[in-house]
């Protein structure tokens, strides 16, 4: 029981909020000044996505999801525990309500959102959104119609000596090497290109350091392709091969791309045509703008997509993100997709937090005024 | 009264020994080196929670996902019915990641790789890319081979001055620009334009660039060096003999 009540009592403690809300302004500021030499992903992985940060690579630091957690368990520890109960007391309570709401808000998002993007040429249509730093092993057999199944392993499986299961095509693929940034080259020699499977002639993989900017990434890995009558071939997979890699065993072919994670969409997303419009005698874009054909499972709409104007459906936002002016007067658009379930999270938030806001000051004004008449 | 470690430190440390160890071995099993036999005795209380959960543990399991891909292309313009429909831009010019290119077009272009020049192999529209590699600083030349109509001579110099950041000249100057290009014969018999904006960059550390454009029936080869205007000057040379090898 004196361990239960110390507990409690720690948790309850004001000087723990104190002390988060320092850590939270001192992992910001180191956060802030990290973006700048590695960019934004690093930073948001090393800082605000940890539990733990290792400064100088052994001296522990509590990371911004254990500050958070602990400032989550303090808000709620204090509502359930501390507070009184009483109209004169419900602004302070809608505050901290919208507080712990604005906490799990974000909670939700980083568990289950999801962003990714999407490029179409005008009259291109896709299913698939692709992310912007992780990539896949994807293996399919290619069919007449418009629809292909596809087997896909994650590449963070890629390690060497890791079997990549594809039962599904009765082949498995053992990995030789893998590489999350690399350089591609081609031998000269006919016989040692034969040596190995590669849509483009490439031959060997040269590991390069990392870029800071995962999306700059251009994974690569070697493979060996395992049959079910005990034979085996080389593969050679690398992220900028224009087209996949096609394997022939007994007359079945099954092909094989490394290629961006793709992320199944709800709806299968048209471009029909993309337009820009510039400043006056400028080159400068004004606005862009894309009209897609959004088909729902058979029921198709047209819909515009603009800046400032995403297109919503069932927690998923399209934004226009970007464009390609491309040869023969073809356009490319780009949207960035965004999953996130939680997204009302916030709003409903700040405004529970705006009213409490002003609820108290109401209460206080009237509460004032009262005793000083 | 309270106990405390100042009140009576003995008691303390005895009621609280099992946390007293493992804060005395957590920091040496966090660095991995424990100092002292005892320190090591401690370690493996520390550690044997670890050891057992780690022993429970087989390699999982490799995930997978299935789904289904919609393919539809694009259809190719009206005017160029012939050509592959999934056409894209130059790599550099794609502000985002972009869907990875389309095959290389039917160009048999060979070239002599100048000395000290690295040479990557290419995807796609780009049929290779040499690396120079000076002191400090480095230098890329990409071969790109483009089909039909590639968007005007101009148009692309002014898209190059813009990607390197030089403001480019406008009405009579422009002209006068384009109209007085260097010209070049190659090894195989064609005609080529050399494109230098070094008269537009001041500073030897800014960013320059070197192109040369060799038309051969409906495909142009785009040689394009880009780099600092120092090494570029010291480059150029091997950059001319690089185009005037083209065959």
């Amino acid at each position: 029981m004196y361990w239960l009540n110390k507990i409690i009592g720690f948790f309850l403690s004001l000087k723990l909020t104190v002390v988060c809300l320092i850590l939270l302004s001192i992992l910001t500021v180191f956060g802030t000044l990290y973006q700048v030499e590695y960019g934004l992903y690093m930073a948001q992985q090393r800082f605000f996505d940890s539990w733990i940060i290792l400064f100088f690579g052994f001296l522990p630091f509590p990371g911004t999801q254990l500050v958070l957690s602990f400032l989550f368990v303090n808000l709620l520890a204090n509502m359930v525990i501390r507070f009184q109960y009483g109209w004169r007391q419900s602004g302070i309570i809608m505050i901290h309500m919208g507080l712990m709401l604005l906490l799990a808000g974000g909670w939700v998002t980083r568990q289950f959102g999801q962003e990714s993007f999407l490029s179409l040429l005008e009259g291109e249509a896709s299913n698939l959104a692709s992310s912007y730093h992780k990539w896949e092993v994807a293996a399919w057999r290619e069919s007449d119609g418009n629809w292909r199944d596809v087997v896909a392993i994650d590449a963070d499986y890629a390690e060497p000596g890791r079997v990549l299961p594809f039962e599904e095509f009765g082949l498995k693929l053992s990995v030789d090497e893998y590489h999350r940034h690399a350089r591609a080259f081609k031998a000269t020699d006919p016989e040692v290109a034969a040596r190995v499977l590669n849509s483009s002639g490439i031959t060997f993989l040269e590991a390069s350091r990392p870029h800071w900017e995962p999306a700059e990434n251009m994974p690569g890995g070697i493979f060996t392709v395992h049959t079910p009558d005990g034979g085996a071939r080389r593969l050679l997979l690398f992220s900028g091969d224009p087209e996949p890699t096609t394997f022939e065993h007994n007359g079945d072919e099954i092909t094989f791309s490394l290629r961006r994670k793709r992320y199944p969409l709800p709806m299968t997303v048209s471009l029909i045509n993309f337009e820009k419009t510039f400043h006056p005698n400028t080159d400068i874009p004004r606005s862009f703008a894309s009209l897609i054909e959004v088909d729902l499972q058979g029921v198709t709409r047209d819909v515009l997509i603009e800046m400032n104007r995403p297109f919503r459906y069932h927690g998923y936002t399209f934004y226009q993100a970007s464009y390609a002016d491309l040869d023969h007067g073809l356009h490319m658009s780009t949207f960035a997709i965004v999953l996130n379930y939680g997204r009302i999270i916030p709003y409903i938030a700040t405004g529970l937090t705006f009213i409490g806001l002003a609820v108290h000051f109401l209460i206080e004004l009237f509460r004032r005024r009262r005793d000083l008449a | 009264m309270t106990l405390t470690l100042w009140n009576d430190p003995k008691r303390f440390l005895r009621r609280r020994c099992v946390l007293f160890v493992c804060f005395l071995t957590f920091p040496y099993t966090v660095i991995g080196c424990p100092t002292s036999n005892d320190m090591k005795r401690y370690s493996f209380i520390y550690l044997l929670p670890g050891i057992l959960i780690f022993a429970g543990c087989s390699e999982p399991e490799v995930p997978k996902r299935q789904y289904q891909e919609f393919i539809v292309d694009a259809p190719p313009p009206a005017e160029h019915a012939t050509d592959d429909p999934h056409h894209h831009a130059h790599m550099t010019d794609i502000p985002l990641p972009a869907e990875t290119p389309p095959p290389a077009q039917s160009a048999e272009f060979e070239w002599d790789t100048p000395e000290e020049w690295r040479e990557e192999a290419g995807a796609g529209m780009r049929l290779a890319t040499l690396l120079i590699d000076a002191d400090t600083e480095q230098a890329e030349c990409t071969l790109i081979v483009l089909g039909g109509d590639t968007g005007g001579l101009q148009a692309n110099i002014e898209r190059w001055m813009e990607q390197a950041g030089i403001d480019p000249p406008y009405g009579d100057a422009m002209r006068a620009y384009v109209d007085g290009l260097e010209q070049f014969e190659t090894a195989g018999g064609d005609t080529g334009l050399l494109v230098d904006f070094d008269p537009f960059v001041d500073d030897a550390s800014a960013t320059s660039t070197l192109v040369g454009i060799i038309e051969r029936g409906e495909e142009t080869l785009f040689v394009r060096l880009t780099g600092s205007k120092g090494l570029l000057a010291s480059e150029r040379e091997r950059f001319i003999s690089l185009c005037k090898s083209i065959r």
